[in-house]
């Protein structure tokens, strides 16, 4: 398996399209935490707190679910992955090493992201006269929680790709499922919002949890149940399925 | 090469199919097909658009799920491979690469796939002459390039079977020739090689032996040679001025001829014998050459019945379009007309 993980690294390090999304992120995460500064008034609200600072990290959530599209989903597109399963002959086992690379690089970028995006807070916020206040009981939480929520969205991604296998309409159905489909019952139905996978998991990132939606802990757990639960959907799809 | 330890030595470097299957829907597009490929030899696998070569290659290496039958590599079905680049290298098809990945990193995410080490992908690199472009997107690669870097990893763990589909397509002459030596040498270290091509006259120069397919179905499973042997007669072919003459002088002598335009095409003969006979009666000739048949002409011959597609009628062989006329009539109705000619000719 160790092999198996070192050539999924390989391969997503080895593409122009990964590299050109982790910048983004990066720039996404500083750039809404400047630009939260930069428009917020120090005598309104003399004091910011981490969420504030960590609102780009929430939208490069996105980013990492188009990734976890795009690992498998390019293998399709550009059909490597008859290659890959030509040179490793349990498909389980390269489904895996992908899903266990992909999440160990999301949550090193988003642990990374969300340290610049801290910084570059405290380091501007500084320099408009704001306080930056870091000893909240929800400091922890949100960090973690941010960590977690990227984790999540990329496997989500993942999973969408692996049923699919196709990257263009992975991206297209996991946004739109994301960013409409779950606001839309949510909303319609609010009663649903609870046991929506992502929606779910909100409270992860939100520093007044919302009564209507599970726990932070229950429900990034829930959400990960699922995540569990369509991945290895998606990997039964792909075992059974000519390559 | 893997040592294939832990199971028969005579199953080592064997490719074996048998009563392979594959249905699309309620069609067979692979039929209960058997055939064995030996190592030390170039196997070529040939068969009509469509017969199901692509599909019994995939098949061979776990790619497409079989309906019906087995196939082993080694003499065990390529799950059950550990590390499968050990034993068996595959090049389906050269254009399976990401664009922006560097032809270096391709292999060498496959190489440590299967715990090879990192030295071995610049050697291979080396070997199929891909050193200098190895840190070039393969995204800027030309065909024949991605065919070199497609066999590069294949041969990665130094395998003992290799299956190639189509290995010389898209590459220049001097690639075609490269690859056929190439693939030659491979055998010649005892390697199996199984490749298919359509380009007959290439595979007549590059394998020793054959599996021949039709409709999902094996039709030959051979030696080129005896291939070759089966397809027909060879003719030697004359030109000379004199031709009419020289028809007779033949038929009159007991050959069976075919005459056209600008030549005559004796059957079983040869050259000597026709340029002793045309010497004797004085009759100049400007070409006397063997004409033997061609893998071509047996391959046509052998999948007659299992084109798929096939034109009605060809604009550059008007003949075609004529009432099939067989060879053997042919050479009936000219034996018979040049008798005729030479009984009741005035001289």
């Amino acid at each position: 398996m160790i092999n198996q993980i070192r050539s999924e690294w390989v391969k997503i390090r080895s593409v122009r399209s990964t590299l050109s999304m982790m910048a983004a992120a990066v720039g996404l995460a500083i750039g809404v935490a400047a630009l939260v500064i930069i428009v917020a008034n120090p005598t309104e609200t003399p004091t910011l707190g981490i969420g504030d600072a960590l609102l780009g990290v929430q939208m490069a959530t996105m980013l990492f679910c188009v990734l976890g599209v795009q690992v498998i989903g390019q293998e399709y597109r550009f059909n490597t992955i008859r290659p890959t399963f030509s040179t490793v002959a349990s498909r389980s086992r390269v489904i895996v090493a992908k899903l266990v690379t992909l999440l160990g690089v999301v949550t090193a970028v988003a642990a990374a992201l969300v340290g610049l995006a801290i910084a570059a807070a405290a380091l501007i916020g500084s320099a408009q006269g704001f306080e930056f206040d870091l000893s909240a009981p929800s400091t922890w939480h949100l960090i973690v929680g941010n960590i977690a929520i990227c984790v999540l969205s990329a496997a989500f991604g993942f999973a969408i790709g692996a049923i699919v296998r196709q990257p263009i309409a992975g991206v297209m159905i996991a946004l739109i499922w994301s960013l409409v489909a779950e606001n839309l019952l949510g909303g319609l139905v609010p009663k649903t919002a609870k046991w929506l996978p992502l929606s779910s998991a909100q409270n992860l990132v939100s520093a007044d949890s919302s009564t209507n939606l599970m726990g932070p802990v229950a429900g990034g757990l829930y959400c990960a149940a699922i995540m569990a639960g369509l991945v290895a959907f998606g990997s039964w799809r792909i075992a059974t399925t000519d390559a | 090469m893997g040592d294939g330890a832990g199971f028969l030595s005579h199953d080592v470097g064997m490719i074996s199919a048998r009563s392979l299957t594959k249905r699309y829907g309620s069609k067979a597009v692979v039929d209960d097909l058997s055939f064995d490929v030996r190592p030390g030899t170039v196997t070529g696998f040939l068969g009509p658009n469509g017969a199901g070569k692509s599909t019994t290659m995939r098949m061979l290496v776990g790619l497409d799920h079989v309906d019906g039958g087995s196939a082993t590599l080694n003499g065990r079905r390529f799950a059950e491979l550990a590390a499968p680049m050990h034993e068996v290298g595959v090049l389906l098809d050269a254009g399976y690469l990401h664009p922006t990945r560097t032809a270096r990193n391709h292999l060498w995410a496959l190489a440590v796939s299967n715990g090879i080490a990192r030295g071995r992908v610049d050697e291979v690199l080396g070997l199929v002459g891909l050193s200098d472009v190895a840190g070039r997107r393969v995204g800027q690669f030309s065909l024949g390039m991605r065919q070199r870097l497609g066999l590069a990893a294949a041969l990665l763990g130094d395998p003992s079977i290799i299956i190639l589909d189509e290995p010389a397509n898209g590459l220049d002459p001097e690639g075609v020739r490269w690859i056929r030596e190439f693939l030659g040498y491979l055998a010649g270290q005892g390697r199996t090689v199984f490749a298919s091509s359509h380009l007959l006259s290439e595979m007549a120069l590059m394998a020793n032996e054959l599996v021949v397919i039709g409709n999902g179905r094996l039709i030959a499973q051979t030696t080129v040679a005896a291939m070759i042997d089966n397809a027909g007669r060879s003719a030697v072919v004359v030109r000379s001025p004199r031709l009419d003459e020289l028809t007779i002088a033949l038929a009159s002598a007991g050959a069976s001829v075919v005459r056209d335009a600008d030549t005559v095409a004796v059957e079983n003969w040869e050259p000597a014998a026709v340029g002793r006979l045309a010497f004797e009666r004085g009759i100049e000739i400007h070409e006397l050459a063997r004409r033997a048949p061609s893998l071509e002409d047996a391959f046509l011959q052998l999948t007659a019945d299992a084109q798929e597609y096939r034109a009605e009628a060809s604009p550059l062989n008007p003949s075609v379009v004529s009432p099939p006329v067989s060879a053997a009539a042919a050479v009936v109705a000219v034996t018979a007309a040049a008798t005729t000619a030479l009984v009741g000719s005035p001289r």
